[in-house]
């Protein structure tokens, strides 16, 4: 007969510590009675944890035969590889977006995201490459890469800071916006369309998300305002 | 030997949910267990059991999928028992459900039946364990039972009134809303290989009664008190801002054969969810007893439980529901169940009450045990009963911590209950 210190509950001679405190039972001048567990000690399961191998396996075998298939038929009708670069590199691109974050059991969203940019980087530069096309320096390669910063920074602040929400989407719209006008102006530069500085259309949605960002932080900032607003649009 | 036919049956309304609710890795079931006074024979307990379930059609049964709704269908022969392996409630996942949705477990001195819920509730599956233990102590030890405190007798054939679904016929004509508050979830760490805890407090029934009636309360009320007064504190530690606190409610099922004099074996249970909110101010205990109390007598009328259960037999009933395919109702189901199905409540308390035999069974009988599953969502729920003069308060839980089960007892401890603990933790 023991009884735990802490919790001062009587224990079974099946503990060997206090279930509800993890106080270790032990007293010099006490021998405890061996006992029986009162279920069967065994601690293995019959049923194995959730498992995403079996669609892994077969998503996986799925790419692969389509990119055999293509490899295959593209080198026999035409005796060398051209058009299947497309399809294969496309497959593969999809692979990384949506079988990749399978395979994590809690995938880390600005991980996957980072890997999803730089896929399509990749894929993006292939294309040019084999197309012989001049645009994915000065284009291709800034665009994705500052939407890349701007969605990865956005994912990181709201994971991770947790508060001040309308400030980082506030934020978030004004770089978009000036996202906009580099993204004319990158238009303009590589593809010749005009000089470069004269930017036409990107002035619309630029002025209209610095709007919307400046507002977001005004409101961000301004307490008795938040609240105003609150009352008169709660759902 | 004739071979009959098998019978089928509609699920009753309440069983219909337990299907649809169902999980890939969860069902509702649930357990209760006899220790004997020697090891168990599983020759002759398998030998018993083999007759036994023809005695409960309904229970000795399989789910099967309808068209339009799932049915029970009695099984040809008994399954096999089978010997522990490990924690209570091992999970029994649909495709085992449509196979056999019971278990008969032994392990050392002890008989459990672990029973998928749709089958029956707590009382209904009592009458089939002490019915099965009747003839198991027949044959084994050659006593005479005489078939009473619910120990049916095993040679008999079924009778009607066993297999209905006594909720159709004691349905009032009007309806109630449903709406209800949410109650406060508790959280912790999840087993990662869903191992069931089990922490058994027992307790001297004449002791904890004795408790309950300086009260002037039931012992269902006084336990679902202290059980809520834990909650209460468990609550203040993890959410500070007492605006933010929400109320602690726990779900009671209430056995209605008593009440209604029906013989079901069938469900037959209506839930109440008792509670205060916290938001109020502190509570002493005995204004949650005083709560409990009257919420209870409130609940617990006769119009008042009639109105209840044709608030859930209406929706059986309703044509509309009725001619939807199986697959879109499971889906509508599974919506409502999660949406409200859990959230009503912290946990469940489920009082079998004081456990009678017949008198000759009770020397071979030590000991008993109700054991309830955990929710798919909520990690705690606790079942109880006594047997002789003891009590047994069954506490489950998925999660490492016992943070609940530890101010439940330690609070029972300081009012001069004596408790003894034992548990299947793995430390
Ligand atoms: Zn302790």
């Amino acid at each position: 007969m023991a009884f735990c210190i802490k919790c001062g509950v009587e224990l079974s001679d099946t503990e060997k510590s206090c279930p509800l405190c993890n106080t270790i039972v032990w007293h010099p001048d006490i021998k405890r009675a061996e006992s029986k567990p009162l279920y069967p000690p065994s601690e293995v399961f019959s049923e194995s944890p959730m498992n995403k191998s079996g669609t892994l396996f077969i998503l996986t075998t799925l790419c692969t035969i389509a990119i055999v298939v293509t490899l295959l038929s593209n080198f026999s009708v035409n005796s060398g590889l051209t058009w299947s670069h497309y399809v294969w590199s496309g497959i593969a691109m999809l692979y990384i977006i949506v079988v990749l974050p399978i395979w994590f059991r809690r995938p880390n969203p600005v991980i996957f995201v980072a890997a999803d940019y730089t896929a399509i980087t990749l894929y993006l530069w292939f294309i040019c490459y084999l197309t012989g096309g001049k645009w994915f320096l000065t284009f291709a390669l800034p665009i994705v890469g500052l939407n890349a910063i701007l969605v990865i920074t956005m994912i990181m602040l709201i994971r991770y800071l947790r508060h001040g929400i309308l400030y980082i989407i506030g934020g978030g719209f004004i770089a978009g916006g000036l996202f906009m006008l580099l993204t004319e102006f990158l238009i303009n530069y590589t593809f010749e369309v005009r000089e470069p500085f004269r930017l036409i259309w990107s002035i619309y949605p630029f002025a209209a998300f610095f709007i919307i960002g400046i507002a977001l932080i005004v409101i961000a900032a301004n307490r008795p305002l938040r609240e105003s607003l609150r009352k008169k649009f709660f759902v | 030997m004739k071979k009959t036919k098998l019978r089928w049956m509609k699920l009753d309304n309440a069983a219909k949910i337990y299907p649809a609710a169902k999980r890939r890795n969860w069902s509702n079931v649930f357990r209760l267990s006899a220790t004997l006074t020697e090891y168990v024979d599983p020759y002759v307990l398998q030998n018993v059991l083999d007759n036994v379930v023809k005695r409960f059609p309904s229970i000795s049964a399989r789910i099967r999928r309808g068209m339009f709704w799932y049915y029970l269908e009695e099984l040809p022969k008994a399954p096999k028992i089978q010997e522990e392996a490990c924690h209570p409630l091992a999970p029994m996942p649909f495709h085992m459900i449509r196979k056999c949705a019971f278990r008969v477990l032994y392990y050392e001195n002890r008989i459990a039946v672990e029973l998928f819920h749709a089958l029956t509730d707590g009382n209904g599956a009592m009458v089939f364990l002490k019915t099965l233990l009747s003839e198991y102590l027949k044959e084994k030890y050659n006593i005479d039972v005489t078939p009473s405190y619910g120990v049916l007798d095993g040679e008999e054939e079924p009778r009607e009134e066993e297999l209905e679904d006594s909720f159709l016929v004691h349905a009032g004509n009007v309806k109630q809303s449903r709406r209800d508050v949410s109650a406060y979830r508790l959280r912790g760490t999840l087993e990662p290989d869903r191992y069931i805890n089990v922490i058994t407090g027992m307790l001297d029934v004449r002791e904890v009664l004795a408790m309950a009636k300086s009260y002037k309360v039931s012992l269902t009320v006084f336990l679902s008190a202290v059980l809520i007064q834990s909650i209460i504190e468990m609550q203040e530690a993890v959410v500070p801002d007492i605006k933010r606190r929400k109320p602690v409610k726990i779900l009671i099922p209430v056995d209605l054969r008593r009440i209604y004099g029906s013989e079901s074996l069938r469900n037959f249970v209506l839930y109440i969810t008792p509670g205060v909110n916290p938001k109020l101010g502190t509570f002493t205990l005995e204004e949650i007893i005083q709560a409990i109390h009257h919420q209870m007598g409130v609940e617990l009328t006769d119009k008042q439980m009639k109105m209840k259960i044709a608030t859930n037999v209406a929706d059986e009933l309703n044509p509309v529901l009725r001619f939807t395919p199986l697959f879109l109702k499971n889906m509508a189901m599974k919506l409502v169940y999660n949406a409200i199905g859990e959230t009503k409540s912290c946990l469940t308390l489920s009082n079998l009450g004081a456990i009678k035999l017949p008198d000759e069974m009770i020397p071979y009988i030590q000991r008993m045990d109700f054991i309830l599953g955990t929710q798919a969502t909520r990690p705690n729920n606790c079942g109880v009963l006594s047997y002789g003069d003891k009590m047994y308060i069954n506490f489950t839980r998925n999660i490492k911590e016992s943070t609940l089960e530890r101010i439940f007892f330690t609070k029972l401890r300081s009012m001069g209950l004596h408790v003894l603990v034992e548990s299947n933790s793995r430390s």
